[in-house]
């Protein structure tokens, strides 16, 4: 799109331009003069490039380019929905012309290095080029591996060291006194918290050691010593 | 050869050996194989059926214009690796 924002400011630079109308194909085969030199201040055309009217227009955007079509906005892309652009790929040099007059020739005496050339002058890449795959996704899940660790190293490292970023909920003592209540009102006595613990002896079942740790098991203790 | 291109189906050997023939008259030899190219991802899925059939076909015009095949030129395989634009 930059290319286009730049085409609508370039008639605005060169003030004494007339405005390029798009002529019809009718009339575009017919008023091509071929042998005619460029008339401003640009680069002479070589012997064997095309002139086409309104190319000093665009020379400013383009630079010493030709252009191959018409009716349209000279813009060059790669594509497979529109595989021939209007402009050629490559700016014009002297080497190129003499191989443009070899072109007028016969083409069986074109070398394959001479092909070659003739196509990456007026395309950037092949079609095949277009479809192979860029590996981008690499790039993708790359950074956004980089992104988790620096994440995971933040929470970890800053999140777990100050006491004051841990929520109040994590703390031995809210634990103790939501235990307390739990068994007080014999929460889930099938399955959970009610079911570990024995209420004949005022103790917990042995298999509630699963769930304690040296810190948890000292306050365990008083609990048991509470009830 | 846009709007060829923009039509759904591989186009017709006659039609090919016209645009060939136009590619000719205008001395332009790179736009004939860009064109070859088109028509051949135009088989999509089938390229394996339809590309042998119409080199076939087209042949004989291409031994008299002078054209090579893709293969010889060795653009049936990518040739060079380009960053996509839209990677940048």
């Amino acid at each position: 799109m930059t290319t286009l924002n730049m085409l609508r400011c370039a008639p605005r630079a060169l003030k004494k331009q007339p405005i390029w109308v798009a002529p019809s194909r009718n009339i575009a085969l017919t008023s091509v003069n071929r042998d005619a030199p460029a008339t401003t201040g640009s680069k002479a055309v070589l012997p064997g490039h095309e002139y086409y009217p309104g190319k000093e227009e665009y020379s400013p955007v383009i630079g010493h380019r030709e252009i191959v079509g018409h009716g349209e906005i000279p813009y060059y892309t790669d594509s497979f929905t529109v595989p021939c652009p209007a402009i050629r790929f490559r700016e014009v040099d002297e080497a190129l012309g003499k191989l443009r007059e070899k072109e007028k020739g016969d083409w069986k005496l074109l070398s394959l290095e001479d092909k070659k050339t003739l196509y990456r002058a007026s395309f950037n890449s092949t079609l095949e080029e277009v479809r192979a795959p860029s590996g981008d996704w690499k790039r993708c899940i790359g950074d956004n591996a980089i992104l988790m660790a620096l994440m995971f190293l933040g929470v970890s490292v800053i999140g777990f060291a100050d006491p004051q970023y841990e929520p109040k909920t994590v703390t031995n003592e809210w634990v103790d006194a939501q235990t307390e209540y739990l068994i007080k009102r014999r929460v889930q006595p099938v399955d959970g918290i009610a079911s570990w613990y024995d209420y004949e002896n005022n103790k917990f079942k042995p298999t509630w050691s699963i769930f304690t740790t040296k810190e948890t098991s000292k306050s365990v203790k008083t609990l048991s010593e509470k009830e | 050869i846009n709007f060829v291109a923009a039509d759904d189906g591989v186009p017709e050997p006659e039609i090919i050996i016209e645009v060939l023939k136009g590619c000719r008259n205008n001395n332009d030899y790179a736009l004939a194989t860009r064109f070859l190219e088109v028509v051949r991802l135009k088989g999509g899925n089938k390229m394996s059926e339809t590309w042998p059939y119409i080199m076939q076909e087209i042949g004989p015009t291409m031994q008299e214009l002078g054209i090579s095949t893709l293969k010889e030129m060795g653009y049936e395989e990518p040739e060079l690796w380009l960053e996509n634009v839209d990677d940048m």
